[in-house]
């Protein structure tokens, strides 16, 4: 399995302030890898930092950030936006603002078809047809002429998905693709995705702020706390058995686990903002298995086992491993 | 609630509003300028009484289209010369700012009390009144305003306070839309629909819930208006049809003067260059300001 | 009516509440369609108690919370809060008004953002009551440090809180007033899972507290299983399957919960349900489908389907609105 994308060690400082903290991330080709994380957990940042897309004053520092062999930090932005742009596609949240609303269905997929590939546009438009029908859109030749405000939040994110895979990237970037949807639209959407996803060998990143939606779709799942990766590990295990004190209390929040109980447990406290980031474990004063050693010493971010967490005690079993 | 005592404890404060806008605002420095001069101009005004070196009536005949201190035939006495009557030119521009800023600071309130009332009230209650009040702005703003204003004059009789009234009546369209268009915006917000729940009426909802989410840009516009007004008082003393003589007005001063350009350059350029820099300032200002108090523009 | 004894009467009590809105159409001449946002909902809540309003976008639930706050009235029906009309009725308007309050979905913009914390809590009193302003800032502090706000935020504007902060402030507002029914748009989803779990809590502590009445509205359905008692599902304005929760949720009759339920992501490989994939979306209400309005995107639709639309009635403890509720007990899911 050859690695698509490796980054290491990868900072985003707004300001002084660390939006994203010595993150490491790798995805193999034709992998399906899911980021789950609070808002403020720099899930976002990662990927666009990844993209180039990193606004003034951002600052970007990172010991390595290669995709496909070629090492992203040492290119120039006119090239890094060519590789970018035609092998990693982005789908965002909303798709009724991702999409222009100026121009028709036809003319905005075919713009990136024209920018990378090329062709006639009798070319373009056959494959524009073939790309709506592959995102499942109904009679697409009826569709090509439609502005985006004439199509519904389900049918504009299908749009989005088949601007995203009009090119055949090699990594697609899903940021948060189906939290403005409604639940039926969502299943629609997530099935639309990971079916592509299969189809066309890609690799996937899907950044969201729902668990369940991770665990039904993804096969290896990264947790992002404040800036930092704590823990990444397989779906199989990370929902049953997770390392880090935070996974575990956030999967102890969900309401499907406590039907029965009239109250759930809870993380005291808040994210660290700006302008309270604590010493030592970023999580520690809301963690209840913190000793001494957390508040004082920064955790290390080490993997073994290809699981990786950022704690000093890592959980078994829900026990934390004090030695 | 033992958990949300903790949560209590954790009070992330980000810098007050007022700081955080000065942080923005002093960001740019033509506004900062800007505010300086104002502030300077303010003084003047106030203070025209002390500083101003002669009476801006009282005429010297001895010294009649006198230039300023430094040019030969000059006196430190007239430091920037006299008129040809001989009444001292930096007297008659420190109480010309004066005035000036009056006319400002009357047109600014007055069209901004009436529009921010029309507009709000047109806003919140739509309908038909609303499409009376909007047609009739459009209507105003279809008229070159110059034009508006001296033909309100030309009826009432050409006066400072009826130039102010038909200044004030021309640039009341501009608030009247401005307001409208940030109530609309702001009506359909959560928070105006809990304080409906609540009870509040009418005259609450408009005027304590929504305008105070509605300033920032009626500022701005204001702060622009200022301006403008300032422009408008000069070029209808300019036409004989604000201030009479022998009212120190800065655009009379500039109109009776004309005449004298070819010999006496100083009385027309002194006048012109106060105007022209406090409406600078006051651009400048409302620049700065849009900028500090417009969300989009913030990092 | 105002000195009726009100513990007596559900809290809240709707009969075939409806809410048209007229839409003019393109064209010169053509009469305005009238859309059914809301076409006839039934239900009584008790004191106390939650009654959860599932459904998708445009399904007419946040048309019912404008109804039941009176922000809109309704084109028919009728609607008694506790026990006293609340339709036309100008009289007993200031008495309606303190029975119910709202706490919206999004944080940030259902908070005034130029008042203070403080002044926003006051408002419901300034408007409702003659307390002096020392009264009413004891009230108001009173109220925050139940919901977990402490002291010192009562001179605080909203920008300086977080969101979970801030759905706190919006809770405090609507308790300010001694309701007796709290109608939450939503009320967590706008929050991530940890601030979501500790606002529920409040939810529920505060229902036991103060004895409160929740019409909570909202599509996550292990929330609405965690926190109500009786459940109403909606598809386009009207319930199609109303009753108990465990009743419900245990066994779904009708199509369409059945494949809400199915659709909504679960972290526990046991919880999940055999996916029912509804095809298709969400049919225009201005111009919705003859038959049950549901029939087009339904696995079990038979011909009846199409052309009668299905009345409300009980079937296995709980009210239904579907033609072959009957041959569905028996089915496996």
């Amino acid at each position: 399995m050859t690695k698509l994308l490796e980054i290491e060690n990868l900072s985003v400082e707004f300001d002084g302030f660390k939006a994203v903290d010595g993150v490491n991330l790798s995805v193999d080709e034709g992998k399906v890898v899911g980021i789950v994380g609070e808002s403020g957990s720099g899930k976002s940042v990662t990927q666009l930092a990844l993209m180039g897309l990193i606004p003034y004053p951002g600052i970007i520092k990172a010991d390595r950030l290669m995709f496909h062999n070629s090492d992203l930090m040492a290119l120039s932005a006119k090239k890094r936006r060519s590789i970018t742009g035609k092998d990693v596609s982005m789908i965002f949240q909303e798709p009724m603002t991702s999409l222009n609303p100026c121009f028709t269905v036809e003319y905005q997929i075919s713009e990136a078809l024209k920018i990378h590939e090329g062709g006639t546009r009798q070319e373009r438009r056959k494959r524009v047809i073939e790309l709506l029908s592959q995102v499942g859109i109904p009679a697409p030749e009826d569709r090509l002429g439609t502005f985006p405000h004439q199509l519904s939040g389900g049918m504009s994110q299908r749009v989005m998905i088949a601007m995203a895979i009009a090119c055949s990237p090699r990594l697609l970037i899903a940021d948060e693709p189906t939290t403005a949807l409604d639940v039926t639209i969502q299943a629609q959407i997530l099935e639309l995705i990971m079916d592509l996803q299969q189809k066309k060998n890609m690799a996937l990143v899907l950044i969201t702020h729902d668990m369940a939606v991770i665990a039904e779709t993804v096969e290896d799942v990264v947790v992002m706390y404040a800036g930092q990766v704590v823990e990444k590990n397989s779906s199989d295990r990370i929902f049953t058995n997770p390392c880090h004190p935070y996974t575990e209390a956030l999967l102890n929040a969900l309401p499907e686990r406590n039907i029965n109980s009239k109250r759930l447990p809870t993380i005291p406290g808040l994210v660290p903002g700006k302008f309270d980031r604590p010493d030592g474990c970023l999580f520690h004063p809301r963690c209840k298995h913190a000793k001494k050693m957390c508040k004082e010493v920064v955790p290390k971010y080490s993997e073994k086992n290809s699981i990786g967490v950022r704690c000093h005690f890592p959980l078994i079993n829900g026990v934390p491993q004090y030695d | 609630m033992n958990e949300t005592a903790i949560i209590a404890e954790n009070n992330i404060s980000p810098p007050h509003p007022l700081k955080e806008f000065w942080k923005y605002f002093s960001e740019n420095k033509g506004a900062v300028a800007g505010l300086w001069f104002i502030g300077i101009a303010i003084l003047v005004a106030i203070s025209a009484n002390l500083i101003a070196p002669h009476s801006p009536f009282t005429q010297y005949r001895d010294a009649i289209l006198q230039p300023p201190f430094w040019m030969d035939g000059g006196t430190t006495e007239f430091i920037l010369g006299t008129d040809d009557v001989g009444r001292d030119i930096l007297s008659r521009l420190i109480f010309g700012a004066r005035l000036s800023l009056f006319v400002g600071v009357i047109v600014v309130t007055l069209s901004l009390a009436v529009g921010i009332f029309l507009g709000i009230t047109s806003g919140y209650f739509g309908g038909f009144y609303e499409t009376v009040v909007m047609r009739l702005m459009d209507i105003m703003l279809a008229l070159p305003s110059l034009l508006l204003a001296m033909a309100i004059v030309a009826i009432l009789g050409p006066s400072l306070q009826n130039a102010i009234l038909a200044i004030a009546v021309v640039v009341l369209p501009h608030y009247v839309r401005l307001t409208r268009a940030s109530v609309i915006g702001e009506k359909s917000k959560d928070y105006v629909t809990s304080s409906r729940v609540s009870g509040a009426g009418p005259f609450r909802m408009m005027f304590v819930v929504i305008l105070p989410n509605c300033m920032a840009p009626l500022i701005v516009q204001a702060t622009l208006g200022f301006s403008s007004a300032i422009l408008d008082a000069a070029a209808l003393g300019f036409l004989g049809m604000g201030a009479q003589p022998p009212t120190p007005e800065w655009g009379a001063m500039l109109a009776n003067s004309l005449q004298f350009v070819q010999r006496a350059w100083w009385v027309v350029t002194f006048p012109g260059l106060a105007i022209l820099l406090t409406v600078l300032a006051f651009n400048l200002a409302g620049d700065g300001l849009r900028d500090a108090l417009d969300p989009k523009m913030k990092r | 009516m105002t000195d009726v004894d009100t513990t007596q009467y559900p809290v809240i009590k709707a009969e075939n509440l409806k809410k048209y809105y007229p839409v003019s159409q393109e064209g010169f001449l053509k009469k305005p369609l009238s859309l059914k946002a809301l076409d006839g909902a039934s239900f009584t809540l008790n004191k106390g108690k939650t009654l959860a309003v599932v459904g998708e976008s445009g399904c007419g639930k946040s048309t019912l919370a404008r109804l039941i706050t009176m922000i809109e009235s309704p084109t028919e029906g009728n609607l008694h809060i506790g026990g006293i009309n609340a339709v036309g009725n100008k009289k007993d308007k200031k008495i309606l008004r303190r029975k119910v309050q709202i706490v919206f979905q999004d944080p940030y913009g259902s908070l005034n953002p130029r008042k203070k914390v403080g002044t926003i809590l006051e408002e419901p009193l300034k408007i409702n009551t003659d307390l002096n302003a020392s009264q009413m800032r004891e009230k108001a502090l009173h109220i925050m440090d139940k919901v977990g706000l402490s002291k010192e935020q009562y001179n605080r504007y909203p920008h300086m809180f977080s969101g979970g902060q801030r759905q706190r402030i919006a809770v405090a507002r609507a308790l300010m007033l001694n309701p007796d029914i709290v109608v939450a748009d939503e009320p967590v989803s706008a929050l991530d899972v940890s601030v979501q779990a500790q606002t529920l809590n409040l939810l529920m502590d505060l229902q036991d507290e103060m004895n409160l009445a929740y019409l909570f509205i909202s599509h996550d359905l292990s929330v609405v299983r965690l926190i109500s008692d009786d459940i109403m599902v909606m598809y386009l304005g009207r319930p199609v399957e109303q009753g108990d929760k465990n009743v419900i949720f245990e066994k779904p009759l009708h199509p369409y919960t059945m494949a809400l339920l199915a659709a909504t992501p679960h972290v526990d490989v046991k919880s999940r349900q055999k996916r029912i994939r509804l095809s298709g979306e969400l049919p225009s209400p201005l111009n919705p489908p003859p038959g049950c309005t549901f029939h087009r995107r339904c696995a079990y639709m038979t011909d009846i389907c199409k052309h009668k639309p299905p009345h409300l009635r009980e079937v296995a403890n709980r009210m239904i609105s579907c033609h072959n509720a009957e041959k569905l007990i028996n089915n496996s899911h």
